[in-house]
């Protein structure tokens, strides 16, 4: 059997750490307080009880004493109990023990408790003086209000004053009630309070540490418990927040492994594993690639690359059976400790509707634009072919144009239409002439303000150089004229303006026309908006010009403004950044 | 020696408005009105040109000309209803583009000159020893 094992090669434990406690008490050192001490509850209690039950407490050690004093004196000493002094030491302890018990200190200050140690002197000066000759460390008894008083840590100096001018006067007050004038007498006893005040100051420095150490230890549990509670609430506001959003959140840790999954993506998940089929015990991830055909490799996953620590947005992925299938938008960020890679968050949003919508909408597209472009083919060219002869009769002539007219009418409607659905005008600004494609497009908006009475002024100087596509700044153009001319249903003048400014070009087209009320001028640019007069008058159309008109203006780098009173007219003015 | 074209058009008016037009240019036209009728008619007829439509009821013209480009060289014009069209056609071998609606005077002129650039393509064309 080893030493050790035997008990033999290590110190009995519990006074080993006994003593280490002391130590450690003595020399003031933090948490190993408790911790010397825990054989004694006393101190853990004491500052729950009542202050009645403080102030017995604190009196029982001298109550307890001066048992033992009796019993001694009992014994050994019997003929001091008949001094009548000694008796009335004794007699006062017992009386102070019973007021202990009795006074309501609840109803008193705290510092009223200290009454009581400062009285103990009495009843301890009294025993000492009678039996010091016989049992000479009576007066030591003196010790235990001193320890009281100090270790109270009310009123510190007045508690020390005390531990010294207590002892001092139960030893000095019976040489001056002798009327003894030896000063030798009175310098030898003095020895008692100074040990007293010693004691005192060491009990008070030690109970003032300790006390500032149980201070620091409260206050940093309460902040650690104030950081506890601050953190479970922000916790179960964050998971009420990740678990009440749409989107499907997951997770990671730096391995892979999930941390979090929401109820959202809990369902996600379902989708993504469905029951085997019957007949097999292999459950297939059902998460495919880009159009929801083929199943996506496993390296793929969004989660998959997440953990890899990729970052990335708007990754789409198919999940679910046929039928069942929905289409996720995912994106991941990396959670970064210090630089390290520590994790990742996925989240998965459900853009199902939206990419049935987009599809919807290309198809559509596609469809109206091969549908309503055939049957104008037609129109049109038979309508060219037809006009190209030489043997019509003249009304045949007049006729062909009113229906090439309005076929290419209806061609720009189908292209305004359609450059609206797509969204988007694709614009390949060139160094070029805005005062000739002014020029052009009054040409081709000729015929339709001669038809409505209107007369076109143009004003703009001879050559405007400008970065522009031509096709489409002449779609711009012709736009402003064709709504110029419309909105002018009783005639009146049309005026063309244009030159180059200090930060480009601008053109301007103004009209006599019906014009716009203010709260109208703000929606102007809008889809499908028609003002309130325009409606009222009856003019056709579908708002979807001026849109198209800014979104060119807007792709070459520029803008358009209006101004506009109802009655007199309006004025477009299109501002270009300069060429060069 | 006439030319001859192919037009591959599902719209019978279309189709006959462009038979018109190129009849009218002096090219003899032969018509189709599917993307497999038009490719048999080109591998019949050995046309000098081609005038495909992009939407075609069996396949699309891109797949049409794809299939043309397996045995003939002769120049396609597509005519196409769509207006954002990548690369495609072009990699599938079509030579111009051509927005419906179109003028039946620019047809003319886009036939004529793709006809032209062609036969000076194969004049030019070096002659192997």
């Amino acid at each position: 059997m080893p030493l050790h094992a035997a008990g033999v090669g290590r110190p009995a434990l519990p006074v080993a750490a006994w003593l280490r406690g002391k130590i450690l008490l003595m020399s003031g050192s933090g948490a190993p307080v408790s911790q010397g001490l825990t054989w004694l509850p006393a101190h853990r209690f004491f500052h729950e009880l009542s202050p009645r039950g403080r102030v017995v407490l604190g009196q029982l050690p001298l109550t307890a004493t001066m048992f033992l004093v009796l019993g001694i004196v009992w014994v050994f000493h019997p003929a001091l109990l008949l001094d009548p002094v000694f008796g009335a030491g004794l007699m006062l302890h017992a009386l102070m023990f019973i007021l202990a018990l009795g006074i309501p200190w609840q109803r008193l200050p705290p510092a009223a408790a200290l009454a009581v140690p400062v009285l103990d002197f009495i009843p301890v000066g009294l025993i000492r003086e009678s039996g010091v000759e016989t049992v000479p460390a009576l007066g030591a008894m003196a010790v235990l209000p001193v320890v009281w008083l100090t270790s109270s840590q009310l009123y510190p100096r007045f508690c020390l004053v005390m531990s010294f001018l207590g002892p001092l006067l139960m030893v000095w007050v019976p040489l001056v009630l002798r009327g003894s004038v030896a000063g030798e007498e009175y310098s030898v006893v003095v020895l008692l309070p100074i040990m007293m005040f010693a004691t005192g100051f060491a009990v008070h420095t030690l109970s003032a540490s300790r006390d500032h150490q149980q201070r620091t230890v409260e206050e940093a549990r309460a902040q650690l418990q104030a950081a506890l509670d601050s953190s479970a609430r922000k916790e179960r506001l964050v998971n009420t927040v990740v678990d009440a959003v749409g989107v499907g959140v997951l997770a990671l840790d730096a391995a892979g492994k999930i941390t979090l999954r929401n109820q959202q993506q809990k369902r996600n998940h379902a989708l993504a594993h469905p029951a085997p089929a019957p007949g097999s015990d292999l459950a297939e991830v059902r998460v495919y690639g880009r159009g929801g055909k083929e199943l996506l490799l496993p390296e793929m996953f969004p989660e998959r690359r997440a953990a890899k620590g990729e970052d990335f947005s708007d990754y789409l992925v198919w999940v679910g059976e046929n039928g069942k299938q929905r289409v996720f938008s995912t994106s991941a960020r990396a959670i970064l400790d210090d630089g390290r890679f520590d994790g990742s968050v996925v989240t998965f949003t459900d853009v199902s509707a939206l990419v049935e919508a987009m599809t919807a909408k290309d198809a559509f597209l596609s469809n109206v634009s091969h549908e309503l472009r055939t049957p104008l083919t037609s129109i049109l060219g038979y309508t060219e072919v037809l006009a190209a002869r030489n043997d019509l009769p003249s009304e045949a002539g007049v006729m062909l144009k009113v229906v090439r007219r309005n076929g290419q009418r209806l061609q720009r409607l189908v292209t305004d239409l359609l450059t609206a659905a797509s969204g988007s005008v694709d614009v390949r600004p060139e160094p070029a002439d805005l005062a000739e494609i002014i020029g052009f497009s009054l040409a081709t908006a000729a015929p339709q303000a001669g038809a409505a009475g209107v007369n076109l002024v143009n004003e703009a100087d001879a050559e405007v150089p400008a970065l522009i596509d031509p096709t489409r700044m002449g779609q711009v153009l012709d736009n402003l004229f064709s709504n110029a001319i419309k909105y002018s249903p009783d005639g009146g003048t049309v005026t063309v303006r244009a030159g180059a400014t200090e930060e480009g070009v601008f053109c301007s087209v103004t009209d006599t026309g019906i014009g716009m009320r203010q709260e109208d001028l703000k929606e102007l640019f809008t889809k499908f908006f028609r003002s309130e007069t325009a409606r009222k008058s009856g003019i056709p159309g579908i708002g979807l010009g001026l849109a198209i008109t800014r979104t060119i203006v807007e792709n070459h780098g520029g803008s358009i403004k209006c101004t506009s009173t109802p009655g007199k007219g309006s004025t477009f003015t299109v501002t270009l950044p300069a060429s060069r | 020696m006439r030319k001859t074209v192919v037009v591959i058009d599902d719209d019978q008016d279309i189709r006959g408005l462009i038979q018109g037009i190129l009849a009218g240019a002096g090219l003899e036209v032969q018509a189709a009105d599917t993307g497999a009728a038009g490719v048999e008619a080109v591998r019949r007829h050995g046309p000098d040109i081609i005038v495909l439509d992009f939407g075609l009821p069996d396949f699309s013209g891109v797949e049409a000309a794809r299939r043309i480009r397996g045995f003939s060289s002769a120049p396609i014009l597509m005519l196409t209803g769509h207006e954002d069209l990548t690369d495609t056609p072009f990699a599938a071998g079509v030579h111009d583009l051509m927005a419906k609606p179109f003028s039946p005077r620019e047809l003319r002129v886009r036939v004529e000159e793709l006809l032209a650039s062609h036969e000076q393509t194969t004049v030019t064309k070096p002659v192997p020893d």
